[in-house]
């Protein structure tokens, strides 16, 4: 049988977003799994939390984000139980190094023209700068940290709302209330999105990743744009 | 039945056949391993300076998505392990107002001049830097070279791209340096993507590079020598700042900030490097 190679994603995870917070660090995706237009599982998580230090996630091809958190979960557990130092000293992998990690593998996969069809959102808490790091990780292996981030569509439909709003010293109500109003907008024009989202955030304390849960998006549909212009209201429905 | 009704027969079914494989083959979906990130870096070689500089915009995806205004680890560094381009870039995010300014920044006294400026798709300037680097720390720790000159440089980078002529970096380099050798003046190269290179009075590669290069040829004279401009570091930082502020105008994968990395020798023969960080305009 020939060697076959990853060309299209098939089982889908809609984007990931995230911003760096007076404090510590918070990203956010919803919880629908798509199969092409279908809409297959609305409850599967895409956000990890790794040995309680740092935050995975992923949208893009679902098996794919499977694969990358087994091997990232292997990673971490060896650093805590196989290095030299780890019967002397607590060593746990830092965010940073995930990530680094993350770009190597996916370096060497798409020189392979075999890609984890992925973009991967990593975030976690840097020890040796004492401040919260974000960073991502594309298909190709392109690293990127910044203070806001957000995969796939969000890049066009969040980050403006997110660049709009974000300050450095947001505090973390501001920051949960900031990245929910970007999910409810992804809801509202993603198609391949869900109103039922999951947060995380990590601090110098920990992570945590939260239970899905649904937004409220009641009212949404009154929102002066959702209603249909009066332009159509002879005729087909036709423009 | 004669025979040559019985093969043009033949043949005609031959020829329907074959159209029929050239019109339904299936069109396959095919991943694209490169992608075009934006950045432009250009160098300037003087008498006593080198200039490296580089912009902070990195695109994304389609060519439209704007990924990052600070944007510079894999846009410009240094062939030695340090750490300078990422501490500017860290505080690029956290405060960009405070950090930019046309104001001289001492970051270092004596420390790696020679600098390497790539753009084109990201993630191959990046691994271009590791495989770079780890190169020449091999190379040092067993001895084989002993300073970072800008010409051993160069050639490496040149080998280091050649060697993947099949399925290439898509990397766009400058390489500048100060000559050890040449009483501390500078020198710079350009590069294509597969490892040609020559050495250059002013150099630019990336987005943007044709709107660059015609402004900085008119601008910045040099007599005799062909690979060293006639005016002070001081000038060339003001005539960098023009061009780059004018090309960002027009070229969407450039803007945001302009960092400058400036090494120069005193008449002593000393050398010292600063970096600045200038704001171009909001586009």
């Amino acid at each position: 049988m020939s060697k076959q190679r990853t060309t299209q994603p098939i089982t889908t995870g809609t984007s990931v977003i995230g911003l760096v917070y007076d404090g510590g660090v918070m990203i956010a995706a919803d919880t629908l799994l798509s199969y092409g237009s279908m809409a297959k599982s609305f409850n599967t998580p895409r956000l990890y939390n790794i040995e309680d230090r740092i935050l995975l996630g992923a949208s893009g091809e679902y098996s794919d984000l499977q694969e990358i958190v087994a091997k990232v979960k292997a990673l971490a557990l060896q650093e805590t139980t196989n290095s030299m130092e780890s019967i002397y000293v607590d060593r746990k992998l830092p965010a940073k190094s995930l990530w680094n990690y993350l770009r190597a593998v996916m370096y060497q996969k798409r020189s392979k023209m075999n890609p984890y069809w992925n973009d991967v959102v990593v975030a976690g808490w840097d020890d040796q700068a004492d401040k919260p790091f974000l960073g991502t990780v594309d298909k190709l292996g392109t690293t990127l940290q910044e203070n806001l981030v957000a995969t796939g569509f969000g890049g066009y439909l969040a980050m403006p709302l997110l660049r709009e709003k974000w300050r450095n010293d947001l505090s973390e109500g501001e920051a949960r209330a900031l990245l929910e109003d970007a999910m409810k907008v992804l809801f509202y024009r993603d198609c391949r999105a869900s109103a039922r989202i999951q947060l995380a955030k990590c601090t110098s304390d920990g992570c945590i990743v939260s239970e899905p849960y649904e937004l409220d998006h009641s009212n949404g549909w009154n929102a002066p744009s959702m209603i249909r212009a009066a332009g159509d209201l002879d005729g087909d429905g036709g423009w | 039945m004669n025979a040559v009704s019985i093969s043009s027969g033949r043949l005609y079914v031959m020829c329907m056949m074959a159209w029929l494989v050239l019109v339904t083959h299936p069109v396959i979906a095919s991943f694209e391993p490169y992608q075009l990130n934006g950045g432009l870096v250009s160098a300037v070689a003087g008498k006593t300076f080198a200039i490296i500089g580089t912009d902070t915009r990195m695109i994304g995806e389609g060519g439209y998505l704007l990924e990052s205004r600070n944007h510079l680890s894999s846009r410009l560094w240094s062939v030695e392990d340090d750490t300078l381009m990422l501490e500017i870039e860290s505080a690029l995010r956290s405060d960009a107002a405070a950090l930019r300014a046309v104001k001289p920044v001492p970051i270092k006294i004596t420390g790696p001049t020679t600098m390497v400026g790539s753009s084109g798709c990201s993630t191959d300037c990046s691994q271009l830097q590791r495989v770079v680097r780890a190169d020449l720390r091999a190379a040092s720790y067993y001895g084989q070279v002993s300073s970072f000159d800008p010409a051993q440089v160069a050639n490496l980078v040149s080998q280091t791209l050649y060697s993947r002529r099949v399925f290439p970096y898509y990397a766009f380099c400058v390489v500048s340096g100060l000559d050890s050798n040449g009483g501390g003046c500078g020198k710079v190269y350009v590069y294509d993507a597969i490892g040609s290179y020559e050495q250059v009075a002013v150099a630019a590669a990336g987005t943007g590079r044709e709107l660059l290069q015609p402004i900085l040829d008119r601008l910045f004279t040099s007599n005799g020598n062909a690979n060293l401009v006639n005016e002070s570091a001081d000038a060339a930082v003001e005539y960098l700042c023009k061009a780059y502020s004018s090309v960002s105008e027009r070229e969407i994968g450039v803007g945001d900030n302009l960092v400058l990395h400036i090494s120069e020798t005193d008449t002593e023969g000393k050398v010292s490097s600063r970096v600045l960080v200038v704001k171009l305009k909001d586009h």
